[in-house]
């Protein structure tokens, strides 16, 4: 038997790979990321459906539940993500000041 | 001695003008003014009394004007470079008291503090926001200083050849004495007077923008 959490993630799953595979064929993002996306959705689904497999992998490292393993990972995915973001933008404010200074010297 | 003044303006038409008619009265000459994307006057004003005016087609902020006007004083063979405030806080009486270290080749760069003679009417709270500064930029890079987001500074040309400005906003302040840590530059602490008006009180940092500049400068610390 299903529970509704299941059925969510499952409707969200199908319906974002759908929405990859038609942004894929219509070239609007590449094979990589359309790759990245697909794992990212696929790996949705496992933890929705293969929840025993998971609290497995969790218990041996003094988590209790699987569920909270993987909202543990997730957020220090988010954010490394988001330090990176933060370092590439960092970065491109400094091209763009050196830019608006060379102008500034040049005239 | 070759001395330039460097100012860098962001939307100060106000008070441009009285900052620049009391340095060429003063007998200063080489002023350069930058101009950081001002959506007013600025730029048309200090014309009036500097040929050395330049302009920032977008606004980058104070870090980064202050490295373009400092980048232009050394292409033209400054000895001494004095970065001053557009707002009018900055007293010229004072220039001669920070060149003449500098000049004198004891140190390497003078920075103006506020705290170490009377005669700065420092509202409170940015008093005490200043206070946390001077503490954090202690804790962050072991200098202890009287005052630490003083815009009053003059630098020798080796100082200003070496010091790498990369923060483009408030953080530079901090950066610049991280710099002067790191390349071992020799340095001193020069009272100065600050007059806190009504205009440069709206028109300068909110002490609420502290928290922000501490934010951003361990950010851009982690990130280089």
């Amino acid at each position: 038997m299903m529970q509704p959490i299941q059925i969510v993630a499952l409707i969200a799953a199908v319906f974002f790979i759908a929405r990859v595979l038609v942004l894929w064929r219509s070239k609007k993002i590449n094979t990589k990321s359309a790759f990245f996306w697909f794992l990212i959705w696929a790996g949705v689904l496992f933890v929705a459906f293969a929840t025993p497999v998971i609290d497995a992998l969790s218990r041996p490292i003094g988590v209790g539940r699987g569920i909270d393993m993987i909202v543990y990972l997730s957020v220090l995915c988010l954010f490394y993500m988001v330090f990176r973001l933060y370092t590439k933008i960092d970065k491109l404010e400094q091209e763009i000041t050196r830019l608006v200074r060379e102008i500034a010297l040049k005239k | 001695m070759n001395i330039w003044i460097v100012i860098a303006a962001f939307n100060e038409a106000h008070s441009i003008g009285h900052v620049l008619k009391d340095l060429v009265k003063a007998g200063y000459k080489n002023v350069i003014v930058v101009d950081d994307g001002s959506e007013d006057d600025t730029s048309r004003i200090a014309k009036q009394y500097t040929s050395h005016v330049l302009n920032h087609v977008i606004n980058r902020g104070q870090g980064a004007s202050l490295r373009t006007g400092i980048d232009y004083a050394l292409r033209h063979g400054a000895d001494i470079i004095v970065t001053f405030d557009a707002d009018g806080q900055h007293r010229v009486e004072d220039i001669p008291a920070m060149v003449t270290p500098v000049k004198n080749d004891e140190v390497d760069i003078a920075l103006g503090s506020r705290f170490l003679k009377p005669g700065s009417n420092v509202p409170f709270v940015r008093k005490l926001f200043l206070k946390g500064g001077i503490l954090i930029v202690w804790l962050l890079y072991g200098i202890k200083l009287t005052d630490v987001h003083n815009g009053f500074r003059a630098f020798s040309h080796h100082a200003a050849e070496t010091i790498e400005i990369t923060a483009d906003r408030m953080e530079h302040a901090s950066e610049i004495l991280s710099e002067i840590k790191k390349k071992k530059l020799r340095y001193v602490e020069i009272p100065v007077i600050i007059k806190y008006t009504e205009y440069s009180k709206e028109h300068g940092q909110s002490s609420l923008n502290a928290v922000r500049i501490f934010y951003r400068m361990i950010m851009h610390k982690l990130s280089k």
